[in-house]
């Protein structure tokens, strides 16, 4: 198992990293900052370190943009476990009713002038993920994101 | 994220793009991007070798350049994303309606072409 082959103390499971932000594009980079150093802690392969932190900066991104109405400063959890090669990640918010995955997916357009750009964040995020799913618990938003060892999905 | 420019022959400008193409990245280099945009006829290579990273506000930022190149009558090409920004433009179709070239001189014969 993971910890006894090091000698260390055998723990019930991989560790969550864990972080929280403020509701404010501002703390994007430490978000994209924490990712890197997680990946980097980890192993995790290039292209499932390049997916997390896109799938992050899109999600967080978007539960700033969307989750909050009043202009109140609230607190966005985000976690991240390893899972196998890849890593689920757990960004939670105590904002409104947002399920981005209620969002229609953005079509492909013909055109560049038909080209419509609302739900393209999510789009990547299905893209980059081997599963995404969202759950209202309480007052809370929990989207969970499953990046695989091959980022992105077909 | 840093933006530089250099003319190259046949009236084609090589757009420099540093570092990652987030939301604080596209603001950087949003209102430069749009000017250059704005031009008589652009021609503009976007050479994308340096951006390590690419995100749903760097895609808009690039759709909305296109759109003023083309209502300008010019034309845009993107030049040598790395493998994983390469997979964020395929998964948003970019390249399906701003071509994407590995190879600058393919990409400045197309930019050249007057058809």
């Amino acid at each position: 198992m993971f910890g006894a082959e090091r000698g260390q103390p055998v723990r019930p499971g991989p560790a969550a990293w864990r972080l929280r932000v403020a509701n404010d594009p501002a703390e994007l980079p430490r978000v994209h900052e924490w990712i890197d150093g997680l990946a980097t802690a980890e192993g995790l392969a290039s292209d499932v370190a390049f997916a997390a932190d896109l799938c992050l900066q899109e999600a967080v991104g978007n539960v700033i943009a969307y989750a909050f109405s009043e202009g109140a400063a609230h607190e966005i959890s985000v976690s991240a476990t390893r899972s196998g090669p890849g890593l689920a990640i757990e960004v939670e918010d105590d904002g409104l009713p947002f399920d981005p995955l209620g969002v229609a997916p953005a079509e492909t357009a013909d055109r560049l002038e038909d080209v419509r750009i609302g739900g393209l964040g999510i789009h990547l995020i299905r893209r980059f993920t081997s599963e995404v799913r969202y759950a209202r618990e309480g007052d809370r938003n929990r989207l969970t994101m499953v990046i695989g060892p091959e980022a992105p999905r077909r | 994220m840093t933006l530089e420019t250099a003319e190259l022959d046949g009236g084609i400008t090589c757009v420099t793009l540093t570092g990652r193409l987030d939301i604080a990245g596209a603001q950087a280099i949003d209102l430069r991007f749009s000017a250059l945009a704005s031009g008589e006829r652009p021609l503009l290579l976007v050479d994308l070798s340096q951006v390590s990273f690419l995100a749903s506000v760097g895609i808009r930022t690039f759709f909305a350049t296109a759109r003023t190149v083309k209502a300008r009558r010019g034309r845009m090409a993107l030049l040598s994303p790395t493998e994983l920004v390469a997979k964020v433009l395929e998964s948003a179709a970019v390249d399906s309606l701003i071509p994407v070239y590995q190879d600058v001189s393919a990409a400045c014969a197309a930019l050249q072409q007057t058809a």
